[in-house]
């Protein structure tokens, strides 16, 4: 081909001169200044750019498809895989009591709302609306729709067959909202323990709601209570029966493990139901009151603490204490006679009670009076609602001895029951707590456990020959003090007006229980053979409560047989 | 040069059908991923409709267990009432015949009681004449 070319000069066909004749091109070219040995080192590296290329995305695609998840260094964050999620969808824990009851939990409800601009027929919305929701007006709900505003809500906190229904009305403008409802599934039983959440479930507004919100909203773990819901019930039932029967305006009840300062119950009255009513007054941590003669208990325990009294020596209640022009001290029913400590409580000497805290004497008196916590707000108390006691800043020698049989000094029902506890299990102090304890909690020692062992047996001989004689359930020895306090009505003491409140323990030879019981002005009645004092009201309440909860609380009937005998009994069996 | 070319092309060749299936491969492998996703999304869904549902029921369920609610109940349906103090007795306190009579029983029972108790000060008044 190429001679053929090279021969002819001439050429023979149209166009033959214009083909490339390659020899001719390339006829005195040196290899190296070929341009096609140019082309073929950039063949070369166009080659190679492709085939890198095709290998890092085959590699990359290949790694892709089979690599695992890796986070791309050790700084970032590791994002982690999708999983199968189980999360709790309320915002605040749910609260249980000492058996995992649930006694608060939220469940998801739907608010519905309405954009009033774009609901046409106003009208005939509010018609079917009102029709559908018992508690909504026509009018109500109208003025609503005419509101100038871009959102309305027309009804918080419906079910989600309700939405389904009104989803299926097809009303333009109407929106649901997904909410959150606290609920209270006891209602009225742990009113005063809980308290209440706000409606839109962020914020505790009462109770454990308001001083534990934290931890309601920071996790997810459901908070358990040391109350009992069977307990409870038996108590508010029994304190409401009271109540009722004896006409009081107010009354409150406490049941505390005196070993570890757990409550098992507590219950003011009147109540609420959080579920749909405002939290009101709670007593059992709120009442600070004069408290009377159960103040009588830690003024004997103090004295027998201080050293300076002791179970023999006899007090003068012949005659009335004078203390000055002011001050003179009376009995209620006294016996106008020589009474010792046993006397003292058994009869609710005032007398005898006020020469005792005169011989313990202002310093030991306050120094055992703040041990107790008499002086001081129980601060890490789990509800919101609490309150200081109040006491004279100058605290005179009157103050004394009146301190001694209960006046003069205002605590609440709680402080009462938790500094009793220290004074029967043994003279150690546990604060007083509504969560549950797993392990033992560490608690103070106030009083010798001598003086305690003393204690329990003056309290057990109020209840069998004294003022607490209607609260001896058989077989549980309960011991106790009654008080009656006369309530100041403006501005001085007011007989038949009282409070009255009744402190036990049982069973007395090794305490387990303390109860406390309390009646803010109960009415005399022909019944109670027109007294009004606690042996009348609070201690039979006290008694039926005790009946009733022993049995639930485990605890084994003792058929008034002394200590002695009962171990007597259990070694003739282990024998 | 020619050799060159067609090693090259070879080569391309060879490594475009490889990218081919592996994209190919990526493309079914990501695509199973969000069908996988999809499926954990609506099993999520329906877990977190079961515990709404569970949280409902419990609510429920606390609220039929409620005590006031129960002692209606027990009231209407059962006569069961709560136990009684004196109901609980010590295996010792148990008399060993049957009387009919409460009072009678609970003589009895108090007879067995004491009576141990007896037996025992009298076993212990023997200890201790021993000694």
């Amino acid at each position: 081909m190429s001679n053929l070319f090279r021969k002819k000069e001439k050429f023979y066909l149209p166009g033959e001169e214009i083909k490339v004749n390659k020899s001719v091109y390339s006829k005195g070219c040196i290899e190296e200044n070929d341009p096609m040995s140019k082309c073929r080192f950039r063949m070369l590296l166009a080659i190679t750019a492709m085939v890198a290329l095709f290998l890092t995305i085959s590699v990359r695609t290949f790694i892709l498809c089979i690599s695992g998840y890796e986070p791309k260094s050790e700084t970032e964050e590791a994002k982690p895989l999708p999983q199968v999620e189980i999360k709790s969808n309320t915002k605040r824990a749910d609260v249980t009591d000492r058996n995992n009851t649930i006694i608060a939990t939220s469940i998801p409800t739907f608010s519905l709302y309405a954009h009033p601009n774009q609901v046409k027929n106003k009208e005939e919305v509010a018609i079917r609306l009102s029709k559908y929701f018992d508690d909504l007006s026509y009018d109500n709900i109208l003025a609503n729709l005419s509101k100038k505003t871009n959102f309305v809500y027309l009804k918080r906190n419906i079910s989600l067959a309700q939405k389904y229904e009104i989803y299926a009305f097809g009303i333009n403008g109407l929106g649901f909202e997904e909410t959150e409802k606290r609920i209270y599934p006891h209602g009225n039983l742990f009113a005063h323990i809980l308290g209440k959440a706000d409606i839109d479930n962020k914020k505790g507004l009462a109770g454990i709601e308001r001083g534990l919100n934290e931890r309601l909203t920071t996790s997810e773990i459901p908070l358990q209570l040391s109350v009992d819901t069977g307990i409870q019930d038996t108590i508010r039932e029994k304190l409401y029966a009271g109540v009722s029967k004896f006409k009081a305006d107010r009354a409150a009840a406490i049941l505390m493990n005196v070993n570890t300062g757990e409550i098992i119950s507590m219950v003011s009255l009147p109540d609420f139901d959080p579920n749909n009513e405002a939290p009101n007054f709670s007593f059992a941590t709120q009442g600070a009151y004069e408290p009377g003669s159960v103040l009588k208990i830690f003024n004997a325990a103090i004295g027998l603490e201080s050293g300076k009294v002791n179970l023999k020596e006899k007090f003068d209640a012949t005659k009335p204490l004078v203390i000055n022009k002011y001050n003179k001290i009376n009995d209620y029913k006294g016996e106008n006679r020589w009474l010792d400590l046993q006397e003292i409580l058994v009869h609710s000497s005032n007398i005898g009670s006020a020469h005792i805290a005169l011989r313990v004497g202002k310093d030991i008196q306050q120094a055992h009076l703040r041990n107790f916590g008499f002086f001081d707000k129980i601060k890490d108390f789990e509800v919101a609602e609490k309150e200081t006691p109040t006491y004279p800043k100058n605290w005179k020698k009157e103050t004394v001895a009146t301190v001694g049989f209960g006046y003069g000094i205002s605590v609440t029902p709680l402080h009462l029951i938790s500094a009793f506890s220290a004074v029967v299990n043994g003279g150690t102090y546990y604060k007083p707590t509504l969560l549950k304890q797993q392990e033992q909690p560490q608690g103070r020692k106030i009083l010798t456990t001598d003086t305690s062992v003393k204690m329990r047996k003056l309290l057990r001989e109020v209840v069998v020959k004294g003022s607490g004689k209607k609260a001896n359930v058989i077989g549980y020895e309960v011991a106790g003090k009654t008080g009656t306090a006369m309530k100041v009505v403006n501005g001085k003491y007011k007989d038949k007006v009282v409070i009255t409140s009744f402190l036990a323990t049982f069973p007395a030879s090794s305490p387990k229980y303390a109860l406390l019981v309390m009646m803010d002005e109960p009415k005399p009645s022909e019944e109670t053979f027109w007294y009004a004092t606690s042996g009348w009201n609070t201690v039979p309440t006290a008694g039926e409560i005790i009946a009733t909860i022993a049995p639930q609380l485990n605890l084994k009937a003792n058929y008034d047989i002394d200590d002695k005998r009962m171990k007597m009994i259990e070694a003739s069996y282990n024998m | 040069m020619n050799n060159i070319k067609s090693a090259g092309l070879c080569v391309n060749v060879i490594l475009a059908i490889f990218v081919a299936f592996a994209m190919f491969g990526n493309f079914i492998i990501k695509n199973s991923v969000e069908s996988l996703e999809k499926e954990l999304k609506s099993i999520n869904e329906s877990i977190n409709n079961d515990v709404k549902s569970i949280h409902i029921l419990k609510a429920e369920w606390s609220h039929l267990n409620s005590p006031e609610r129960l002692r209606k109940l027990a009231a209407k349906h059962i006569e069961l009432e709560p136990a009684k103090a004196e109901q609980i007795i010590n295996y010792a306190s148990l008399p060993f015949e049957y009387e009919n009579n409460a009072d009678l029983r609970k003589a009895a029972a108090r007879r067995n009681i004491s009576n141990i108790a007896n037996e025992n000060r009298e076993l212990r008044r023997l200890a201790k004449a021993q000694r």
